[in-house]
């Protein structure tokens, strides 16, 4: 799940002691070619500078480190700021957001605007009002990476990205989990969501609980890039807020959302590897409650490496909606799933679709 | 003399400290600046409320150096944050005393700033290696 190299470089961001912390970072430097640094890496250097320079000490790649430092400050506080305009114009319009991944845990946990690089913002609106808040970004020049832009709410999406003509990317989500795309899904969130202020700004995020349930079903997915930062994302919302996590929530939720497995999974990799104070009950409980076959299913899926990027994971949905409809029933319809799902006009569409977005996942793997 | 007072031109501006060096940001422009570590007192006191002669009187202070040379440096730096439109007029009132008031060792240098204001070039530059030794935003020279 980690590998040896990514394990050090945790360890040295989050170790508190300063010479142990140096120690670390001293055997990730050697454990890895700083010039060919891997992605997932690469996206927590800012918070390893951080890090490095609290203790005060000049170590190799200070500077260097400094600067990607730099740079996510720099790219994070202009993303902010034409983010946040748009996100005050939808509360203006009614329309209430909830601030996710990133975005949310640099405002609420990190408290640093360069300390976690982001390529979006994310954020969350409720069911009703996805429509008009796809119009007005329409409106706003915001388009669909794929040049869509949906004109309803899919049915079984969770999100969109949305791109602005200056290369800013927005990802509204219609749903915080891609789990988790049924009506009402989300109500828990928006009864128990905090407010906090952010540079002078006022902004709604997930409770603590909810936090920590949205970073591990996320981080724990397979990634391209190794997905390593939702770790310690989710030990600094321990850190910072142990005392509010509602665990018998959590537990709860975590049955009805069907992500026992995950949660086990990602809480016990974190308490095993980096004592990170989950009460041993809640893991046990865990454990021993009844896994839903279909849970098992997608944890399989989405825990493995995809060639085909998401295809496994449409197909899932393709087929979990069809229930016990024959095999070769599914296999013909999952082209007009697709074709519904990207909202294409006609089948014929299909193939230049699906190779104009595999162009556009290399292209992006190539970049990230 | 009037006393001028200025202020930050927040939100449209903001700063982050990094050890001696002040990052300041004009997020309606793009603009990115660094300031030397004379810049970043004033900056400081500018934010604290102080006038131009306030603090010019503290940092000729801070670093024994003339107060009327000090005045000048401080007078012509303040209109070139003007025009970066990085501060503005605004009301005295000052709320601390920013500088310690124990004398310096190190010598005064004039209040200064590095600009970058190519956008899409910083953001695209490769921090590990088009950057010099000093690392983003300073390319390396070719």
């Amino acid at each position: 799940m980690v590998k040896p190299d990514e394990l050090l470089l945790l360890y040295a961001i989050l170790e508190k002691n300063d010479s142990m912390a140096l120690a670390y970072y001293a055997k990730w430097t050697q454990a890895v070619d700083f010039d060919n640094i891997e992605g997932g890496s690469f996206r927590l250097l800012p918070l390893l500078y951080k890090r490095v320079a609290r203790t005060g000490k000049s170590v190799p790649h200070l500077n260097r480190l400094k600067g990607i430092y730099r740079q996510s400050l720099y790219r994070n506080s202009l993303l902010f700021h034409k983010a946040f305009k748009m996100l005050a114009e939808l509360e203006k319009m009614g329309v209430p957001v909830i601030l996710l991944k990133g975005t949310a845990l640099i405002a609420a946990y990190y408290e640093d605007i360069g300390a976690r690089m982001m390529n979006d913002v994310d954020f969350l609106v409720r069911e009703e009002d996805v429509e008009r808040t796809l119009r007005f970004l329409k409106e706003q020049g915001w388009q669909d990476r794929y040049g869509l832009l949906l004109n309803k709410a899919a049915k079984y999406i969770h999100s969109l990205d949305l791109k602005n003509p200056d290369g800013y990317e927005l990802d509204v989500h219609w749903y915080a989990f891609y789990q988790c795309c049924w009506d009402g899904a989300d109500l828990s969130l928006w009864d128990r969501a905090e407010t906090a202020a952010f540079k002078g700004v006022s902004v709604r995020l997930l409770s603590p609980t909810h936090q920590i349930m949205h970073n591990c079903a996320h981080g724990i997915r397979w990634n391209p890039l190794s997905s390593i930062r939702w770790i310690v994302d989710v030990l600094i919302i321990l850190e910072k807020r142990a005392a509010s996590i509602d665990w018998e929530l959590l537990i709860s939720e975590a049955a009805e959302r069907k992500l026992t497995v995950t949660m086990l999974h990602a809480l016990s990799f974190l308490n095993s590897k980096f004592n990170a104070g989950i009460p041993e009950e809640v893991l046990s409980r865990l454990a021993t409650m009844r896994k839903d076959p279909q849970e098992l299913r997608l944890f399989a899926i989405l825990t493995s490496p995809r060639r085909f990027g998401d295809i496994s994971y449409k197909w899932f949905i393709h087929s979990d909606s069809m229930g016990s409809a024959p095999f070769w029933e599914k296999a013909v319809l999952f082209p007009d799933f697709l074709k519904n799902f990207w909202e294409l006009q006609s089948l014929h569409q299909l193939p230049l679709y699906v190779l104009k977005r595999i162009k556009q996942k290399l292209t992006q793997r190539r970049y990230a | 003399m009037m006393e001028k007072y200025y202020e930050i031109n927040a939100p449209a501006v903001i700063s982050e400290p990094m050890e001696e060096e002040l990052v300041v940001i004009n997020l309606d422009s793009g603009c990115y600046y660094s300031l030397n570590k004379t810049a970043t007192l004033l900056w400081n006191q500018l934010e604290q409320g102080c006038s131009i002669n306030q603090a010019a009187r503290q940092m000729a202070l801070f670093y024994g150096s003339d107060e009327a040379s000090v005045i000048a440096d401080f007078t012509s730096f303040i209109e070139r944050l003007m025009e970066e439109q990085l501060i503005k007029a605004g009301n005295g009132d000052p709320k601390d005393w920013p500088l310690s008031k124990e004398r310096q060792s190190e010598p005064y240098l004039k209040p200064s700033f590095e600009k970058y204001s190519d956008m899409q070039e910083m953001l695209l530059l490769d921090p590990i290696h088009e950057v010099s030794e000093v690392g983003w935003p300073h390319q390396e020279k070719k």
